[in-house]
């Protein structure tokens, strides 16, 4: 019973699709677009987190030096540094070997340090961090107690880049997820009125239906499964074509990445994501057909 | 068969279209409702196969009293009738055997069964040889004949029909009506709404009779 059940409904979406053809492709198109910006923000999202993630973990913080400390205050706050449980290694870099390091970094540009009487560069220590320890939260709490060391006078640990980059990643996800929303929301609004269409459409058979005898339930099984298949083709639809998108530009472009990023690996979704989309997808399309057929008359017995 | 006590039916405008009605049919009766057009009778026939609900009173079909159903039962009794309407109510891009198959694919019938069914009541009502025709290609008594095939394709207790030869000629009205009658003939109680009191005297003696929503004979 239930697989004669099961053939009629899918006999049902079948003729439903076949003869609502343009709607049915109007809803897909728009499906498909939405998941496409919305699966292009999240790679982007979590491409932004890993390279965070990988910049952290390469991570050195410079400790700069007070100008008049003598060798037994350097040597203190050596020891200073070695007792923090964080800290795996402590290197001191004497501001002749910083100006030397400076030199070296100008190659070519030799000119610009001639006319120097002195050296205006600090003596400095230059922290390793244990990998455990390789957290933005671990890193800060770490500073927070060195800064408190006598005779260093500044810290840097690239902490104004990572607010700029933290800046940039918030205002990325807060539109990332506004035009998601929104998108969401027009997908929704249009899984819904197709399936309104597809209902107005088949009115008579509906009425007929009814008449002899069926539930309602049976009779919204195919728009559920119409609704169903949308969200979950337009979604699925949507990850080939960003993964085609991905190819290309991981094909012709991410060996530029190494450059600025510090890696080329340019991460696609995993099957946890993947999945996730995919399940957005069929919320959307049973969420839409409950939305249209909660309001429609044509349903009451 | 059928039982009303006392009731009443008013729509948006507050005018009984069923006003305060007792009636009785028995098991295999087979009876006409007539009446000038606005007097009740549809009304009448969506009341016994609660597609209307009544203001008031009580309906019981089939020791049924349908009144207090629940909209999840509903379904269920409708199974165990059959209806025909004037315009048909057939799905004109299915073909006849589609169509006639209807009810049994709705509820799941397996398809060796519903193939049986189906040519079966095709071929009692004439339309085995246009059973992959579609509805368009069909003149109106034999669109008629295909919705009186899927009425009864479940072997229904009760047929009702609602103006069922509003839209044919007395020819092919006449002939739906036998076909009626020998429906009547297999043990289904039939109740054939129609305006056409003569037609409905040439094939029974059990007329009810309805003026303004009242019962008038």
């Amino acid at each position: 019973m239930i697989i004669n059940k099961t053939r009629y409904c899918i006999r049902s979406v079948i003729s439903n699709i076949q003869s609502n053809l343009l709607i049915n492709l109007t809803a897909l198109t728009t499906i498909i677009f939405t998941f496409v910006i919305f699966t292009i923000f999240l790679l982007l999202v979590i491409n932004l987190s890993e390279f965070k993630r990988n910049w952290i973990e390469r991570v050195h913080v410079l400790v700069y030096l007070e100008d008049k400390l003598n060798k037994e205050s350097i040597n203190t706050i050596n020891n200073s540094l070695k007792e923090h449980p964080e800290i795996s290694q402590v290197t001191f870099v004497s501001k002749e070997e910083a100006l030397k390091s400076l030199n070296d970094s100008l190659e070519g540009q030799d000119g610009i340090l001639e006319y120097l009487n002195n050296n205006p560069l600090p003596n400095s220590f230059e922290i390793n961090i244990k990998p455990e320890f390789l957290k933005i939260e671990s890193i800060e709490n770490l500073i927070n107690k060195i800064d408190k060391i006598k005779g260093i006078t500044d810290i840097e640990y690239g902490q104004k880049w990572l607010e700029r980059f933290n800046g940039f990643f918030y205002f990325l996800k807060i539109t990332g997820m506004t035009i998601g929303a929104f998108l969401l929301i027009s997908s929704l609004f249009i899984i819904s009125n197709t399936i309104k269409l597809m209902v107005y459409s088949r009115r008579d058979e509906i009425e007929i239906m009814k008449l002899v005898g069926s539930t309602t339930r049976f009779i919204k099984i195919p728009f559920y499964i119409e609704g169903i298949l949308h969200g979950v083709t337009g979604s699925a639809a949507s990850l080939l074509i960003v993964y085609i998108i991905y190819e290309i530009i991981t094909f012709n472009i991410a060996s530029g990445f190494n450059i600025y990023f510090g890696t080329n690996t340019f991460l696609f979704l995993n099957t946890c994501q993947f999945s996730i989309i995919i399940l957005c997808g069929l919320t959307l399309g049973l969420a839409g057909t409950f939305i249209s057929l909660k309001s429609l008359k044509e349903f009451k017995i | 068969m059928i039982k009303l006590h006392r009731v009443t039916k008013y729509y948006e405008n507050k005018i009984p279209a069923i006003n305060d009605i007792n009636l009785s049919i028995i098991k295999g009766d087979f009876v006409f409702v007539t009446g000038a057009s606005g007097a009740g009778k549809t009304t009448l026939i969506k009341l016994i196969f609660s597609s209307e609900k009544p203001n008031s009173g009580e309906i019981v079909v089939n020791s049924e009293n349908i009144t207090r159903m629940s909209p999840k039962e509903i379904p269920y009794f409708r199974r165990k009738l059959g209806v025909v309407f004037q315009d048909f109510k057939i799905i004109q891009n299915r073909s006849v055997y589609d169509n006639v198959a209807f009810p049994l694919n709705i509820i799941g019938t397996r398809g060796k069964l519903v193939k049986k069914k189906v040519w079966q009541v095709l071929k009692w009502v004439g339309l085995l040889q246009k059973k992959d025709s579609l509805p368009l290609h069909l003149s109106g008594g034999e669109q008629q004949r295909v919705a009186i095939a899927r009425a009864i394709i479940n072997n229904p207790l009760l047929l009702l029909a609602d103006e069922p030869t509003g839209n044919l000629d007395p020819k092919l009205s006449y002939e739906i009506m036998k076909l009626f009658k020998a429906i009547n003939a297999r043990g289904t109680t039939v109740v054939i709404a129609t305006h056409d009191k003569n037609t409905a005297l040439k094939f029974s003696k059990n007329i009810i009779t309805l003026d303004r929503g009242k019962l008038a004979g």
